[in-house]
Formats: C-alpha cells, structure tokens, sequence
C-alpha cells in the first residue's frame, strides 16, 4: 500500500529555525559581540529575555546549570526548542503525524507560557539584579 | 443585479441587461446578457494575443456584475478607457460601505496569483492593498496561502533592509571621506590618513556584505518569531479563531511595508509604525477578533515590559523605604 505523502508545513519551518538556532548558540561566537540590553540601560532592571543568549550558549555546550543561572526559562526553551527540532525530524524520517492536540492546549501552553515568562523575569529582578 | 460604470467606476442597480447609462455619469455602457449567445466574432484582423506569452485575462471577482474591460493593447489606452479591474476581485470599494467578511475561505491575494498576473505587478498590486487598505485586504484574503504571505514579508523586508543598509553605506563613505579630509590636514602630525580610510572601508564594506547575507534569514526569523508570540498572545485573550494560518497571513504581509524602511532618513520608523498599524488591523480582521484583542497582541511586549519595569519600581522603592525604616529604628 502506498504511503500518503508526509504534509510539511509551520511545523517544520519552526523546527528548521530552532534547528538553526543550535547551530548558531554551539559555533557562533554570540557572547563575544558586545550587545547590552536597553531595557536594563534605561531602567536597571533586566528585561524578561535577559540571560536567554548566555542561557542557549551554555546550554549549546553542555553546560546545564551555567545555563539555569544565566536565565531558567531561556535554558527551558532552547532544551523544548531543540527536542521540537529533533522531534520534527524524527517525525519525517519516520513518517509518523504529529500527535492531535485539543482546541484549549493552545491557550493553557500561551497562559503557562506567559506565567512562566513573568516567573522567570520575577527571578531575573531579584537573583540577577544587583 | 448590481453594475459598475467603465467610465467612473461607480456602481448602481439595474434589473435589465444590454445599453445602459450611467446615473453617475450619463456614459453609455453595454451590459452583456450571460444567457444570451455568444456574438459573432467581429470582421477584421483577429486581436492579438496576451503579449509575452501570458495566459488570457481572468474573470471578473465576485459580485461586480459586469464584464472585464478587454486588455489593454500594445498602444497607450484612450483617454477614457476605463482603470482595468485588478484580479482577484480586489478592485475599488463599491460604495455604500464595506461588505462583511466572505464566508468561505476567502479570495487569493495578488501575490498569491502571481504566476497568473506576473511578479513585479502581483507584488505592487498586493503591497497597495496592505498598505492603503489593510482592514479591507485581511477581511477577504484567503488565510490557507501563508506560504505567499511570508514570501511577501521576507521579500518586502529583504529590499527594504537592503536599501537601508546601502544607504547606511553610502552615508557612512561619505562621513568617512570627511574624516580622511580632516586627517589630511593631520598628517604633519604622524597621522596616516590612507590606512585610516582603509581600514574604515574594509569594516563597512564587510559589514554590508554581512547584512546583506543575513538579511533574509532574519526576515524568516522575524516573520515566524513574530507570528508565533502574536499568536500565543491571541490563544491567552481567546482571539484567534482562525488558527495560525491566518496569523502567520498577517504577519507575513505586514512585514512587506518593511520595504518602507528603503526610504532614507526616517524610512525605518515609517515602516514600523505602519506595520504596527497594519497588523492591528489586520489580525483583527483576519482572525475575526475584537480590535482590543489585535491592539493589545500587538502591544503586548511593549505593556509588559512597562508592567514588570513599574512592578519592579514599585517593589525597589517599598523596598527602599523599609530599609529606611530599618535604619531610622536601629539608629534609634
């Protein structure tokens, strides 16, 4: 019986850029460009994403708790980031579909999302802060 | 059944087919019967063909209840020819206000006809709507051809940042050049004004090549990073019914007015404004969604960070002042 082809779409686009978000964390030299964060020149207070860079290159190379303290959710992501990578590719090479979702798991990820964002920053404001 | 003038493009209601004139205007128009037979082929040389090889010119949109004007020949139009109808039914509003959204899947934007219209002219088409008439444009447009949206957005952006950069370019040669004059003058001093220029140089030039490379990856980047946070904002306010085809729709035609960013001088906040202004728009369009609900998507990055800098505020002076207090007891 033939195969029904395998559909690519979004999916696969964002597993190609978190794919290459891995390739850039582990070869790029991203900490050497000097970039400071505006919000935090302005205000003094990091920004929610502040750590997320040191955090993707920590983990990039292994090192897992450099990565928690640089910023948790940013070590939270890359790992969910490039295990949907890995995922997506394992899902074409297998032939396999996604796994079906309900109609409220996007709204309870955005919700958990948005909670574990103003978690994070909470952290970032009064461990990082000076 | 409702009819549009050649002439002024106006429309008006007619329940007769053949010669017409127009309320509007008083021009005279011919309004084919559909049942009746086909006329004979006039006498005379045979019209020519679609030039460059292009297929024949496609049907009208829906609901404008009269017949393409023929295309244009080779020759300059006559003075009263009418504005050919653009593909696709994105033609003038009617008056009378807008029409409600379609209720099926929608229409193809230019862009997405493009094998159909040609390139440049589906882009300019499709960069008009966007630009000029957002809420319109991501009312009807179909949402399950993102793959044109984000073509749109990435080759929008691209020129755009390419046009910017050159200009940067240009811009910083000049100021260099400036600075060599000025080192000349220095140059009794031990200052070598050649290798200064040089090396000033090398970095832009470098540094354009970069850019220029990089540029479209970081559109891609942009596009999907974008959509996907609007989209996870819209899921959290119950505004995104449509899914993220019609988000990442949006997104990907709103990056086009990134070419904006082209123009010299104020080129970049032109362009930011207007996308930020367009993607109100349209993902409340889009997404049949409350304007608030688009407004504040959009939004959302710009309040948090607001929120959390006044929460933090707020807790460094309470903060502040307890330990004050502190201080003021033990000294006491």
């Amino acid at each position: 019986m033939a195969r029904a082809p395998l559909r690519t779409g979004h999916a696969e686009v964002f597993a190609g850029l978190f794919a290459l978000s891995w390739l850039a964390a582990r070869f790029l030299p991203l900490l050497e460009v000097g970039r400071a964060c505006p919000f935090r020149a302005a205000t003094g207070v990091p920004c929610a994403t502040c750590g997320m860079t040191r955090a993707f290159v920590a983990l990039a190379h292994g090192d897992v708790s450099r990565a928690l303290a640089a910023s948790p959710l940013g070590a939270l992501l890359a790992a969910g980031a490039w295990a949907f990578a890995l995922a997506a590719g394992l899902r074409l090479a297998l032939g396999l579909p996604w796994p079906r979702l309900g109609a409220g798991a996007g709204r309870a990820a955005a919700l958990v999302g948005l909670g574990a964002l103003l978690a994070n920053w909470a952290w970032l404001v009064v461990a990082v802060s000076p | 059944m409702i009819a549009r003038c050649a002439r002024c493009q106006q429309t008006f209601t007619t329940e007769a087919f053949g010669v017409q004139r127009c309320p509007h205007c008083g021009s005279e128009i011919h309004l084919a019967d559909p049942a009746a037979p086909a006329p004979p082929p006039p006498p005379g040389p045979p019209p020519a063909g679609p030039p460059w090889g292009q297929p024949p010119a496609p049907p009208p949109g829906p609901g404008w209840g009269q017949p393409p004007p023929p295309p244009p020949s080779w020759g300059a139009p006559p003075p009263s020819a009418p504005p050919p109808l653009q593909p696709g039914g994105w033609g003038p509003v009617p008056p009378g206000g807008a029409p409600p959204p379609p209720s099926g899947d929608g229409e193809s934007a230019p862009f997405a006809q493009r094998p159909r219209i040609g390139f440049i002219p589906a882009f300019g088409q499709t960069f008009r709507l966007v630009a000029l008439e957002p809420a319109r444009f991501f009312r009807h447009v179909k949402t399950g051809e993102s793959g044109s949206a984000v073509l749109f957005g990435l080759l929008g952006f691209t020129l755009g940042g390419w046009l910017s950069v050159l200009f940067s370019y240009f811009t910083a040669a000049a100021s260099f050049g400036a600075l060599e004059q000025l080192l000349r003058r220095m140059e009794g001093q031990g200052v070598d004004p050649q290798v200064l220029g040089w090396v000033f140089r090398r970095v832009t030039l470098g540094s354009l090549f970069v850019q220029m490379l990089v540029l479209p990856v970081f559109g891609l980047v942009a596009i999907y990073l974008v959509s996907g946070l609007l989209h996870l904002v819209l899921l959290a306010l119950r505004g995104a019914p449509r899914g993220f085809d019609a988000t990442v729709t949006v997104v990907g035609y709103a990056f086009g007015l990134y070419l904006i960013q082209g123009l010299p001088f104020c080129g970049g906040v032109i362009g930011l404004v207007w996308f930020a202004v367009a993607m109100v728009l349209g993902l409340a369009e889009a997404q049949r969604a409350p304007t608030w609900k688009s407004a504040l998507a959009v939004a959302a990055p710009v309040l948090l960070g607001c929120l959390c800098a006044c929460a933090a505020g707020a807790a460094l002076a309470s903060m502040l002042a307890a330990m004050k207090e502190t201080a003021g007891g033990t000294s006491l």
